[in-house]
């Protein structure tokens, strides 16, 4: 239904668009050697825009070879740009005779900058440009020097704002892609961490990275991401949420099949399960591809304190996974279809507070869930300091207000704050939501079928959720197909000496991940004999 | 392999959806409870007819997989011809629907006995029926690693089931034994078998399982789990019911009724009946997939998921029209209807499909030689 | 592919909802359009033929404490009301036209019946009760002794505001501290109707008048209508009619011989000291029964062991100087129970009423011979069977001083 409307939709704005191929615009040819006619094309390509820096220079021993710099203010060093080319084109271009030596002496020695790169197209010599490098033309030389000298204003590398964890590294990652392939690197020294790098979005040329190691991420997963980013052809990429809604596999499911997340250990980790990210330049947010569900309901952080405290939150984050699903469900059900499920002082009590509320318990519920969702929304955007008022307001209005005006009772306001706390505990936001809008949906089956209507429900979604995939793999996965040998890292963490294998789907490659007999033990005698020999040895 | 459907199940997958296929009958109306004249002889009829059914599901596996890449309906018209074949085929899908109409009809029955007489009973068949097609369509790797998952929340409903009404029990209900000699449990272990016999379903799953050599372990793994069960649950049932057991419409309902825990979890028989309704639709979807599947190989079709919806939609309509009351349903499910046409229909096959790969000398010498 | 896989996922939520909106709800009863019955009682109806079912429904605006502005404490949080009819489905529908709110029977906890009904018999009644959805065989059964179960449901007590909540305290409380009330619930019960040589019990329960209060000037305050409940033994049921009744120690026979006894006070005169008494606090019981058939007759044996604690003596004693007095308590404990047992075996006799399920262990044991010779006439055989009556008692403790306080002369 919704698709054929949407393919209705599309069809017309392509209609409307014409041709729909968005234009670009690119120099043609190389770059000439003469030195105005590269001026002028350089300013048209840029169309005389007020960032862009053209410094004409005047060098050589007579003063007769005359250079230009290109650069875009704000997106280079200027300090590097100085020091680095203009400097060296100035005061040592003092012996240089003729531009043919003036270009190769630049080229092989003076411009200090890290990257120098030689250019003969215009068309790559300006994206150099737009790119943050500085670019140098020299009349008489038909060739173009790039050199990297990039710098812009970046945030500094802080603690990642959506995923807090108690233990564990504070870096996230930032807006700059390099910064943010540097915090792999530094994570995984050695050298089979491959990085490959690729521009979508005609317009943005926005730079997009794909992360993996070498033996360790199954090729048919990294081959299929980048032919899915190879078929994106769009303007423009404004976040890794685009490229995430331009490749996922179900777009229409509640569920998001890639995980996003902003902290360098938590791809490091998935790299390491032989799972692709995907960085983004502009977006402190990476993708993780395939992802499971389990990995949702995971928290870095499950693997860094002990297993037992790591398996006991991951299972309290499972129920509450259920209880923001299905607890307002379960009360209207209970209170509306099954009054016999309670025990007779709760059920008398839930009815004298019911006493006199004029809505159904259905209608109670969805009530009091809009009003809980309008809170949470509203406080996420506000301001800090008016967001406290709100959740001051919103503890009136929704916790006593409502109750002393006739319009909830006070265990539905319990149930429904409950489920809103429970539905914090997903670590994933995205999941969290898709959750929540399911939530609505349960509720309504429970007001019109009760239990029956929460069982259906149930069921449908473990359908929908036993079909999707994720890049090939079973989003269920290790719960459906039951794979034996994953389960130890799914609901509970297993220790890390037991940790043995990587999952079976994307790990297929280099299966085990450690030696054998890594748990701690007790010396054995003949190791205890040695010790005690060489202590008293040490002694003498 | 079969074009029809492509994908693949495990041996615990096909053990789990096999399981939970049999638990339906003994959870939501039970019928050899109900046709016991010695009630506390009852787990004797269930273990005999557990042991009875073992031989069976050992054929349907070793005639299934002499033909290693063909369902039941293929090789029936292998074996018997184009035309017998087919017929053979159409008798079988005939079964399975009928088994279809008989499940969703019961679990209809028992939510507008007991949870919500004022719904109509459509609401329920169509619903389960829709979902399970739904399921169905999705093919066979869907439906099996769904009873995966749903069999732990089926098993542990029917284990709390088991344990917790144990204030009630008093086992010297179970005494004494055989106190009127076998005779009268001829009936009961005869309907145990018959639904057992259900397990002729397997003949279209067999080629599509991923390691064909755990085909006969895990068919027998799946008779004997849901024997036991069925044998822990009658004793359960004798034991906190005595002689008033047979007069249940549904026991293990009632059983879970009598659950109280120090006056805070009593009156917890809705969340069995959502386990039931959950085993109910995997056991709808494994059958109605079956007959699906079933359908399109005797017309020569090259898909089966357009035919699962209608199918859906003829058997919930049978399920109405076969039956004019609940009580039309608990007769029909004794041994001497639904017991006998099922004997006829599934042990009718199986011997002539058997005797045709005899005299055409399909059949091994020794056991376990595909391959 | 986009529109399908579209399609499956706008289908189903599609649908949910409209069936939600458009159909659903038939079997939607809003918690406060319901009537909680918490104890319904059973009688004769002035009209012939009918019967008089009597509920307490609970109030819920009158019980919530925090809830400030309904009721108040002077109000009742339980309404009793009766209807009529010639079946109990009839009378249950029949109290529509009084109650505004629909009757909800799964909390039911109490089925009582009035003895002038009870003496004419109750199966019918139950099979409602078994039948519907909503009530369970969980709810006890109670035969209001000389009294009408209309009345009985009216009585109050002190400690709780609502009737059946105090019922089922009484009741935990005599069978854990007493062991003096016969307990069957509607499942225990059918199963002795249908069961062979085993007939059914009840609940005793008496209504004690209420004195009448005066206020601080003295003057008689409004007649309360209830009087109090007090649970005083068991109802002897043949098949289903009442007729007889067990009292507090006949009851504790019973309850010796089923080997439900869990704790209770046996009262013992104190060995060699007349007019003085000692208190013993039953620990814990055990016992088991045997019929046996010689020559065409049928013997029980029933033995019993039980073990106790010294919980008061009147007059001076010292325990570590006089172990013989130890041993004649024991002996003297034990003939309290014998005749308990004695007692509560020929009042069932009298009755010829089987509720210990003699009958029924010897089917289990011989089943045969119970086929053959006793099943039709074990009425009359019951009524001759002798009983043996093996005590086994035990004094374990003496609480925390070991000889009583010497009073000086």
């Amino acid at each position: 239904m919704l698709g054929m409307l949407w393919r209705l939709l599309s069809r017309r704005i392509e209609r409307t668009q014409g041709s729909g191929r968005a234009e670009t615009s690119s120099v043609e040819g190389r770059i000439s050697s003469r030195l105005p006619v590269n001026r002028d094309r350089i300013k048209a390509a840029f169309g005389n825009s007020a960032d862009l820096v053209l410094r004409d220079l005047r060098t050589g021993a007579q003063g007769k070879i005359s250079a230009l710099v290109v650069h875009i203010d704000g997106l280079v060093d200027k300090r590097q740009v100085a020091e680095a080319v203009i400097e060296q084109i100035t005061d040592m271009g003092l012996k240089w005779d003729d531009p043919r030596q003036a270009y190769a002496d630049l080229k092989a020695r003076l411009l200090s900058a890290s990257g120098v790169e030689e250019v003969d197209s215009l068309d790559r010599f300006i994206t150099h440009i737009a790119g943050g490098h500085s670019g140098v033309l020299i009349d008489g030389i038909g060739k173009g020097l790039v050199c990297d000298t990039r710098g812009w204003e970046q945030r500094g590398i802080a603690e990642p704002t959506t995923e807090a964890t108690v233990r564990g590294s504070k870096e996230g990652f930032v807006e700059t892609l390099r910064t943010n392939t540097s915090l792999l690197r530094r994570r995984i020294m050695g050298s089979r961490l491959r990085i490959e790098e690729m521009r979508i979005g005609r317009i943005t040329q926005t730079r997009v990275a794909i992360a993996y190691i070498a033996g360790v991420a199954n090729d048919e997963i990294v081959q299929e991401v980048r032919n899915r980013l190879r078929r994106i052809d769009v303007d423009a990429i404004h976040e890794s949420g685009n490229i995430e809604e331009y490749i996922e596999d179900a777009p229409f499911s509640p569920f998001p099949t890639m995980l996003r997340t902003e902290r360098p250990d938590k791809v490091t980790g998935a790299l390491l399960e032989g799972r692709v990210a995907v960085l983004t330049d502009g977006t402190p947010f990476v993708l993780i591809v395939p992802a499971t569900f389990t990995m949702f309901l995971t928290s870095t952080e499950d693997y860094y304190e002990r297993y037992f405290i790591g398996s006991v939150l991951r299972l309290l984050r499972v129920a509450s996974f259920f209880i923001s699903l299905t607890l307002p469900s379960l009360y209207v059900a209970v209170t509306t279809f099954h009054q016999e499920m309670l025990p007779t002082p709760l059920i008398l009590s839930i009815a004298a507070q019911r006493e006199g509320i004029p809505f159904p318990a259905v209608v109670e519920a969805l009530l009091m869930e809009f009003v809980f969702e309008t809170l949470r929304e509203a406080g996420v955007r506000l301001p800090r300091v008016v967001g406290q008022a709100v959740s001051i307001i919103g503890a009136l209005v929704v916790g006593d207000a409502a109750i002393r005006a006739g319009l909830a009772s006070p265990a539905m306001v319990m149930v429904v704050a409950f489920t809103g706390i429970a539905s914090f505990a997903t670590p994933v936001f995205s999941l969290a939501i898709g959750v929540r809008l399911l939530r609505f949906l349960v509720t309504a089956l429970a007001g019109a079928f009760g239990l029956f209507g929460i069982v259906a429900g149930m069921f449908a979604l473990l359908i929908h959720l036993t079909c999707l995939r994720s890049f090939g793999v079973p989003f269920l996965e290790p719960l459906a197909p039951i794979v034996l040998s994953d389960l130890k890292d799914a609901l509970i963490r297993a220790p890390w000496w037991a940790l043995r294998t990587r999952p079976q789907f994307t790990g297929k490659k280099a299966l085990t991940r450690q030696a054998p007999g890594h748990r701690p033990r007790p010396p054995s005698p003949e190791e205890k004999e040695v010790h005690h020999l060489a202590g008293k040895e040490g002694g003498k | 392999m079969s074009k029809v459907e492509g994908g693949k199940v495990s041996g615990r997958q096909l053990m789990a959806v096999l399981v939970l296929s049999r638990v339906v009958p003994i959870t939501v109306a039970f019928p050899m409870i109900t046709e016991l004249q010695v009630p506390q002889d009852a787990w004797i009829a269930s273990l005999l007819g557990t042991l009875l059914s073992v031989p069976f599901v050992l054929l349907v596996v070793r005639l299934g997989l002499k033909f290693p890449d063909k369902t039941i309906i293929e090789y029936s018209e292998l074996l018997l011809g184009k035309y017998l074949g087919k017929l053979v085929g159409l008798i079988l899908v005939w079964y399975w629907i009928s088994v279809v109409a008989d499940v969703a009809r019961e679990l209809g029955e028992a939510y507008t006995i007991a949870i919500m007489p004022e719904t109509p009973i459509l609401v329920f068949m169509t619903v389960t029926a829709f979902l399970a097609a739904n399921a169905a369509r999705n093919g066979l790797e869907v439906v099996g690693r769904m009873g995966e998952n749903g069999v732990w929340v089926v098993l542990f409903f029917l284990i709390v089931m088991f344990v917790l009404p144990y204030d009630e029990m008093r086992f010297r209900n179970l005494a004494p034994v055989l106190a009127r000699g076998v005779r009268p449990l001829a009936a009961p272990t005869g309907t145990v078998v018959s639904f057992f016999l259900q397990f002729i379903v397997l003949g279209m799953v067999l080629p599509y399982l991923n390691r064909p050599k755990d085909a006969a372990r895990y068919s027998v793994y799946a008779v004997l789990a849901s024997g036991i069960l069925m044998t822990w649950l009658t004793v359960v049932l004798v034991a906190v019911f005595g002689p008033t057991v047979s007069h249940l419409a549904m026991p293990a309902f009632s059983l879970s009724r009598m659950i109280s825990i120090a006056d805070f979890l009593e009156r917890i028989e809705a969340i069995t009946m959502g386990a039931w309704t959950l085993s109910s639709e995997i056991k709808l979807a494994l059958f109605l997939w079956a007959s699906a599947v079933g359908l399109a190989q005797v017309f020569g079709v090259s898909r089966f998921q357009p035919l699962v919806y209608p199918l859906g939609a003829i058997a919930v309509s049978f399920g109405i029209l076969f039956f004019e009351s609940t009580l039309d349903l608990q007769r029909f499910l004794q041994f001497k209807n639904f017991g006998l046409y099922s004997l006829m229909v599934t042990l009718g096959t199986m011997g002539v499909l058997y005797l045709a790969a005899l005299l055409r000398g399909r059949l091994p010498v020794g056991p376990g030689v595909r391959r | 592919m986009l529109g399908k896989r579209a399609l499956r996922a706008a289908v189903l939520p599609l649908i949910a909802t409209i069936m939600a909106t458009a159909t659903g709800c038939w079997s939607r009863r809003e918690i406060e359009t319901i009537g909680f019955v918490l104890a319904a009682g059973v009688d004769e109806a002035q009209e012939e033929g009918k019967i008089q079912l009597t509920v307490l429904i609970a109030k819920p605006f009158a019980i919530g404490a925090g809830m400030g502005t309904h009721g108040t404490t002077e109000e009742k949080p339980f309404w009793v009301v009766s209807s009529t009819g010639y079946t109990v489905f009839e009378a249950v529908r029949n109290l529509l036209s009084q109650s505004p709110r629909r009757p909800f029977w799964a909390h039911n906890r109490f089925v009582v019946v009035g003895e002038e009904f009870a003496r004419k018999g109750i199966g019918d009644v139950l099979d409602w009760f078994d039948r519907n959805g909503e009530p369970r065989r969980r709810a006890w059964i109670v035969a209001a002794k000389g009294a009408k179960a209309s009345d009985l449901l009216q009585t109050e007590f002190e400690l709780e505001r609502m009737p059946p909540e105090g019922a089922m305290g009484l009741l935990k409380a005599a069978r854990t501290g007493l062991s003096t009330v016969g307990e069957d619930m509607l499942n225990d019960f059918l199963q002795r109707l249908e069961g062979e040589g085993i007939d059914p019990i009840a609940t005793r329960a008496e209504i004690i008048p209420r004195p009448q209060e005066f206020d601080i000037r003295g003057e008689l305050k409004r007649e309360k209508v209830g009087g109090s409940l007090r649970l005083t033994g068991a109802a002897v049921f043949r098949d289903d009619r009442l007729v007889g009744w067990l009292n507090k120690p006949e009851t504790r026979g019973f309850n010796w011989i089923t080997g439900k006894v869990r704790s209770g006070i046996i009262v013992i005169e104190k060995p060699g000291e007349e007019g003085k008494f000692i208190g013993l606090e039953i620990l814990r019981g055990k016992s088991a029964f045997k019929p046996e058939v010689k020559d065409g007759r049928v013997t029980v044996t029933v033995k019993v062991e039980a073990e106790a604690n010294v919980g008061d003596v009147q007059g001076f004693t010292d325990f570590i100087k006089s172990p013989e007095l130890w041993a004649s308590m024991e002996r003297r404990m034990a003939t309290v129970i014998e005749n308990e047992v004695q007692a509560a075996v020929a009042k069932a006799q009298e009755f010829g009423s089987d509720i210990f399920g003699f009958g029924a262990e010897l089917n289990r044991r011989e089943p045969k011979k119970w086929a053959d010779e006793f099943r039709d006439r074990w009425d009359e055989e019951f009524r001759d069977i002798d009983v043996q009556v093996e005590v086994k008692a035990r004094l374990r403790k003496s609480g925390l001083v070991l000889r009583s306080t010497r009073i000086k002369k």
